[in-house]
């Protein structure tokens, strides 16, 4: 018996060891069976927010293709919580028959539970990660100070996210947050000033080089 | 006036030949210490040759080199903003940069000169630089006396609150960078316009030499905004530090107390002193030899007028030169200190009181002699129009008196 449990325990012990996994901003992860690249993680970096390396695009109106239920959703003005918004509006349309007036929505739910589609706040955060501005160098190397890879940063990430089978984040991503006013935030970015935006643009107006991305938590 | 100038000439050469052989002595005062850095633009035009030539140009002689090892950081790409967002927005970008990376504790890891090899820290950097006496090497003798507990404190003043981060943004001044930072500085009310003296002669010669450059090499300019931020170091850090920081060397818990420093190094902050943005204008290719030169004479050039327009603007970053001799008075500071005829100097006398502690008192008052300014700036002496007769600024009395070699003289406004 005794002999029988300190075999228990040892797996035990095997088994937590294995799913303590620390990971850093840029590693790429497989969650629900899906690979996605982290970018933000907690000070012990077992936890954290990572971005599906895949991308919902070339559907017309992703967002919403109804009028009618476009006007009857929820609020959806939560800047933080992605997957609140997310949840609002599938529980919407579930309650309603309407998955499909959401393509977006709906691909996101097929990939499982914890995935939804970001908060404003949340994209924010991602951006700020694909642009390089949240770098911690390595400052214990004895390496020389040498001038690093001069490559722009974002090219970087988009090259994992291709290298791993996914599309390189561009122009055109939205939010699941919607502004007072009912619209929908979408990413822009100005190489020429090297500078971003959020435009505000209707539900039901986002075009096929609109692109959808799924966030989850880990 | 000529006769005077001779005469002037003659003795600033005696003066630095007899000086020569106590520069050592002359050299004995607290600096100020400086960790430089420059921001990477990898999408913008030049971007390899202005870090390659930011990296050449050392730390000015009047500061002493606190560079860590990373001098090369990315520019921070932010939001668009509306006009009332823009004032301090890049500014933050930057700040936040510096306190993900725990710039302050690397600062005073650096000043306590944490050894691997010894895993402790100590108190060799901090009395070469204060020129303290050998008592101080002894953490533990300092904390524990009068006089040992003074001279922590006026290392603290002295030396550790003088610690600034100088983070350069150089740009190439292409016509999309001047519309944007035009645009940019503006709003932000950050666009100070300085010139460098003596760009408007000469431009787009040739060296002697025959050396063909690049159009674009030839014309190169940039825009340069430096923001000033200052190590926070203060008795109640000081007190932190010591009493619980502090990483006694060799002993059988020095891993343990470093590892509680490295968790701490965030506690370590930053002030942020301001900015100004300079306009390099067109450089004279006087002394170029090739492509790196030029690069580097126009990066060098506008940071050093970068400095001298942030020691314009903030009194605690302005540094000390010294006088090397009274008949006549004479200075090793000139233009590249951003001198002018108008420029007004204090002269302080540096003492001890009785606990060690460093005070300065002004003597009075000088400025420079018209005509008799040095130009020591990057490459001056290739210059046409360049007196190699004058090695130093040569100054007048305005007022006050009984100055002699050694004092320190540090401009006022």
């Amino acid at each position: 018996m005794n002999r029988f449990l300190s075999i228990l325990l040892s797996l035990c012990a095997i088994s937590i060891s294995a799913q303590a996994q620390f990971y850093n901003p840029g590693d790429i992860i497989e969650i629900d069976g899906h690979k996605a690249i982290v970018f933000e993680t907690d000070d012990t970096g077992t936890h954290g927010k990572a971005m599906y390396v895949k991308a919902y695009r070339g559907v017309d109106d992703p967002w919403c293709n109804s009028g009618k239920h476009s006007k009857r959703l929820p609020d959806l003005t939560n800047r933080e919580d992605g997957q609140f918004n997310t949840l609002q509006v599938l529980n919407y349309a579930h309650k309603n028959d309407a998955l499909a007036s959401f393509p977006v929505f709906t691909w996101c739910e097929k990939l499982g539970k914890n995935w939804y589609i970001p908060s404003v706040n949340e994209l924010e955060a991602f951006i700020n990660f694909w642009l390089g501005n949240n770098i911690v160098l390595e400052w214990d190397d004895d390496v020389e100070n040498e001038i690093e890879d001069n490559n722009i940063f974002y090219k970087t990430i988009n090259n994992k996210l291709l290298d791993a089978g996914g599309s390189a984040f561009i122009n055109g991503v939205y939010t699941s947050t919607v502004d007072k006013g009912g619209k929908v935030y979408v990413f822009q970015f100005d190489r020429k000033k090297n500078s971003w935006k959020f435009k505000l643009k209707s539900k039901t107006g986002l075009g096929q080089d609109c692109v959808g991305r799924a966030f989850v938590k880990f | 006036m000529e006769k005077l100038k001779a005469f002037i000439i003659i003795s600033i050469i005696n003066l630095i030949c007899q000086n020569l052989l106590f520069a050592e002595d002359l050299d004995k005062y607290h600096r100020a210490s400086l960790y430089s850095i420059i921001l990477k633009h990898p999408e913008q035009r030049f971007s390899d040759e202005i870090i390659e030539a930011f990296k050449s140009i050392p730390i000015p002689d009047r500061f002493n080199d606190h560079n860590l090892k990373h001098t090369v950081l990315n520019a921070p790409i932010i939001k668009e903003l509306t006009k009332e967002e823009i004032e301090g927005a890049y500014k933050d970008a930057i700040w936040n940069m510096l306190n993900r990376n725990q710039i302050g504790g690397r600062l005073v890891e650096k000043w306590f000169n944490y050894s691997p090899t010894s895993q402790g820290f100590d108190m060799t950097l901090i009395k070469k630089r204060g020129l303290y006496d050998a008592s101080l090497l002894d953490i533990n003798v300092a904390l524990n006396t009068v006089r040992g507990k003074a001279i922590l404190e006026d290392a603290g003043e002295e030396l550790l609150s003088h610690t600034y981060i100088l983070v350069n943004d150089i740009r190439y001044a292409d016509k999309t960078t001047q519309r944007n930072l035009q645009g940019f500085a503006m709003m932000a009310g950050l666009f100070a316009s300085s010139f460098i003296p003596g760009a408007s002669a000469v431009a787009g010669t040739l060296y002697t030499s025959g050396v063909q450059l690049n159009d674009l090499v030839v014309g190169f300019k940039v825009y340069v905004t430096s923001y000033l931020f200052r190590l926070d170091w203060n008795k109640d850090v000081a007190d932190h530090f010591y009493s619980n920081l502090w990483v006694e060397p060799e002993k059988p818990d020095s891993n343990e107390k470093y590892s509680i420093f490295k968790k701490n190094m965030s506690s370590f902050k930053l002030s942020y002193l301001g900015c100004t943005t300079i306009y390099s204008g067109k450089t004279s290719l006087a002394g170029v030899q090739n492509e790196s030169d030029m690069f580097r004479k126009v990066c060098t050039r506008a940071i050093d007028t970068s400095i001298s327009e942030l020691q314009k603007q903030f009194d605690e970053f302005k540094v000390f030169s010294h006088l090397i001799s009274t008949d006549p008075y004479v200075s090793y500071i000139g233009l590249k200190e951003g001198m002018t005829e108008e420029s007004k100097y204090e002269v302080l006398e540096m003492s001890l009181d009785e606990n060690g502690k460093t005070k300065y008192t002004r003597k009075g008052i000088i400025k420079p002699i018209k005509g008799m300014i040095w130009d020591n700036r990057y490459m001056a002496e290739f210059e046409n129009g360049y007196d190699s007769s004058i090695l130093g600024t040569a100054f007048e009395v305005v007022s006050g008196g009984g100055f002699y070699p050694g004092m320190l003289i540090r401009e006022i406004e």
